[in-house]
């Protein structure tokens, strides 16, 4: 399955209830408001049910940035491009 | 919005209208969907600020933050602007007896209390089997304790409505499969402890049970749980359970304080029953003991209950009276019948002033009812222009409409305690939630927005058996119901001195495919319209005006001194009855049975609405 990133910032946007410029490229935890720990609990919910992919247990709480995110899709053959 | 997260319903709609379809009731929503409503509440506040609160606080031994999203999106579709505030982690009792606490603060309408067994109580949840009589019951009473120390504390300090989770079953009970056979087993403890709970709920004002152990039987456990995020981050449930869980708190936040349902309005064809009363006749439609007759039976019983609960029933239905009154009265599979129904509405206008009309007869507000349709077309039309409507769209599989009707929860109530809100407010800002979502006045901007395209050309020969079964089988809206054989079709689409032409259908919603016939004939230095029909799930958005206009175009164009326009009465045509005085042609001749209309030039002609675009090769 092939996605954008458009639509993968947009899916990070939403959950996090920031705007979608303030999801830049190198966006993480440590970049983005608001993004903690409860916050990654339904990121990963959210991506999970978006794209069919189930992370595993050292994945799911690990993903913490867009980079590693699309890591962790690419892992599960989801493809980000553009 | 990603491809492919969208329920069905927002999928196929044009964009600018999923925030109004997220916030109707009745339409299920995905974990992403009530992501992107919350979104909503928070980036554009403005817009719900005339909506008054609903504040909802949550006490919990469990990570609930997952949660939160499916709690804002159905406060949220009840018309109020969801406020909540988490209580800490796995402090529920000691914030629940503190009348100094966060949880107060904020005078809560709702609190919800969810204690995870198995943290709560770790006896009980599992280490069941290693207990003794005595122990079991002393486990039992301290969890049902603790639990109604918990509502006691908020019914002290609080008049909000408190929800108590209930225990799911346990998957694996400790003791395998003895456990069922036994009267003190593991599963046997969870369900005392939920009928404890029940009890507990009873004995409170204003308490109930949120039924978790019904939201994770009917999803199933494996699917419900989320065994990896329950272990790493103590957050058991999975997308599916936190939306369910999400509907079943919305449907107590409706019950409490949205105003009640008061009217079910139904569909007849491919609702009541399966098939086309008017083109099936009344022996022909599917409604009975065997299925898909038993699923629509099913869905009629479903809909009898609720009368029985003091829901009036209405029909609207695009339909001749007579065939729908026959169905009611003579079909024998049917279990509604015409006493069952307030008011009757069988007939070719448009569905939402029939909508107006029947609440009008009822002296009921436009907002009490809910109406039920299979055809995304007539939802689409009653969202969009009676947003005050709550609509159920069939989803088409009969087997599914039954339980569609049960689970929107759109009638449910409760009985509620002494405490009789003011609900003044809540009316006031309803008739304001309008604002939000995109209106049009007339049918005309409705169907404007649909991008209709009607493609007429000439019939290729790969079409013609879709033609002739078309003319086969249409029988309402059908100008002369000449029934030819694939052969006459062939052979007038090879024919000089005659057109077979075909209309096909779309907006920007669906493809209806190919959905009209004409076949036109020279005589003399005329052009005669022998045969013109339509399906009549295509009728009612000027694709047939389209139609008409584009035909008689053609025709003066191929050099005709005048184009003819044949009607022909049968039992079941009536609904042609004014189609060519609309178009234009005048009546040149009449009798019982047949009607011969002509029109002499196409000049000034301004037939074909501006809504629908033609296209299409007539060479």
């Amino acid at each position: 399955m092939n996605i954008s990133e458009i639509d993968l910032r947009g899916l990070l946007a939403r959950t996090l209830a920031v705007p979608a410029n303030e999801i830049g490229a190198d966006a993480s935890m440590d970049t983005v408001e608001g993004w903690d720990s409860l916050k990654q609990l339904q990121i990963v919910l959210a991506l999970e049910e978006a794209y069919g992919v189930s992370f595993g247990e050292d994945e799911a709480l690990d993903i913490t940035s867009l980079d590693l995110i699309r890591e962790a899709l690419k892992r599960h053959k989801v493809q980000v491009a553009g | 919005m990603p491809e492919g997260l969208a329920s069905p319903t927002l999928s196929d709609g044009p964009s600018s209208r999923t925030g109004a379809d997220h916030l109707q009731v009745g339409v299920r929503l995905s974990y992403t969907n009530y992501i992107e409503l919350a979104a909503s509440l928070n980036l554009d506040p403005a817009r719900f600020e005339a909506w008054p609160e609903y504040k909802i606080a949550v006490v919990r031994n469990i990570t609930i933050e997952p949660l939160t999203p499916a709690i804002t999106g159905e406060v949220m579709r009840s018309g109020l602007r969801p406020v909540l505030h988490i209580g800490n982690f796995d402090s529920a009792a000691a914030e629940a007896l503190d009348s100094g606490s966060s949880i107060y603060a904020a005078k809560p309408d709702m609190v919800l209390v969810f204690q995870w067994l198995e943290a709560a109580s770790p006896a009980i949840g599992s280490r069941h089997v290693r207990l003794g009589a005595e122990e079991r019951k002393a486990a039992l009473g301290a969890a049902l304790a603790q639990v109604r120390s918990i509502v006691q504390g908020i019914r002290a300090n609080s008049d909000a409505v408190v929800l108590i989770a209930n225990a799911p079953l346990p998957p694996s009970p400790t003791l395998g499969i003895l456990d069922s056979q036994l009267e003190d087993g593991h599963t046997a403890a969870v369900l005392e402890y939920n009928l404890g709970l029940a009890r507990i709920a009873r004995e409170t004002s204003n308490a109930y049970v949120l039924d978790l152990m019904s939201v994770v039987a009917r999803i199933g456990w494996d699917s419900a749980i989320d065994g990896r995020m329950l272990a790493m981050a103590k957050a058991p449930f999975s997308q599916k359970a936190l939306t369910a869980i999400g509907e079943q708190i919305g449907r107590f936040v409706r019950a409490l304080r949205a105003k009640t349902r008061k009217c079910l309005v139904l569909d007849c064809d491919n609702t009541l029953w399966g098939g086309i009363v008017g083109e099936d006749g009344v022996a022909g439609v599917k409604i009975g003991s065997s299925f898909p007759g038993s699923s629509y039976r099913e869905f009629q019983e479903r809909a009898l209950d609720l009368a029985a609960r003091g829901v009036i029933l209405a029909i609207n239905s695009k339909n001749n009276r007579a065939d729908v009154i026959e169905m009611l009265s003579r079909h024998d599979g049917m279990v509604l019948r015409e006493n069952h129904f307030s008011v009757i509405k069988a007939n070719w206008d448009d569905k939402v002033e029939n909508l107006k009309a029947i609440a009008a007869e009822l002296n009921i507000g436009i907002d009490s009812l809910v109406f039920v349709d299979d055809s995304s077309f007539e939802i689409d039309n009653v969202r969009t222009r009676l947003p005050e409507v709550a609509t159920i769209r069939l989803t088409g599989k009969p087997a599914e409409h039954a339980a569609q009707l049960a689970d929107s929860g759109l009638f449910d109530s409760l009985v509620l305690s002494s405490e009789d809100r003011d609900r003044t407010a809540l009316y006031a800002a309803e008739r304001k939630r309008n604002d939000i979502q995109s209106s049009y006045d007339n049918i005309e901007d409705y169907l404007g927005s649909l991008g209709l395209v009607a493609d007429i050309a000439l019939v290729s020969p790969i079409e013609q058996a879709r033609v002739f079964q078309l003319m086969g089988k249409t029988n309402q809206f059908n100008m002369t119901t000449r029934r030819l054989t694939e052969a006459d079709v062939a052979r007038l689409a090879e024919d000089a001195n005659s057109w077979v032409v075909r209309l096909r259908a779309r907006d920007s919603i669906s493809d209806l495919g190919l959905v009209g016939v004409a076949i036109l004939q020279k005589i003399g230095s005329d052009v005669e319209i022998s045969d013109l029909l339509m399906s009549c799930r295509a009728l009612g958005r000027g694709v047939e005006s389209a139609f008409i206009a584009r035909l008689t175009e053609f025709a003066f164009a191929q050099g005709a001194g005048k184009v003819i326009g044949l009607y022909c009465r049968t039992g079941k045509n009536a609904l042609c009855i004014g189609f060519y005085e609309k178009a234009g042609f005048q009546l040149i001749n009449k009798d019982t049975d047949s009607e011969r209309w002509e029109r002499k030039s196409h000049a000034g002609s301004t037939l074909a609405p501006a809504w629908v675009k033609i296209e299409g090769d007539m060479q």
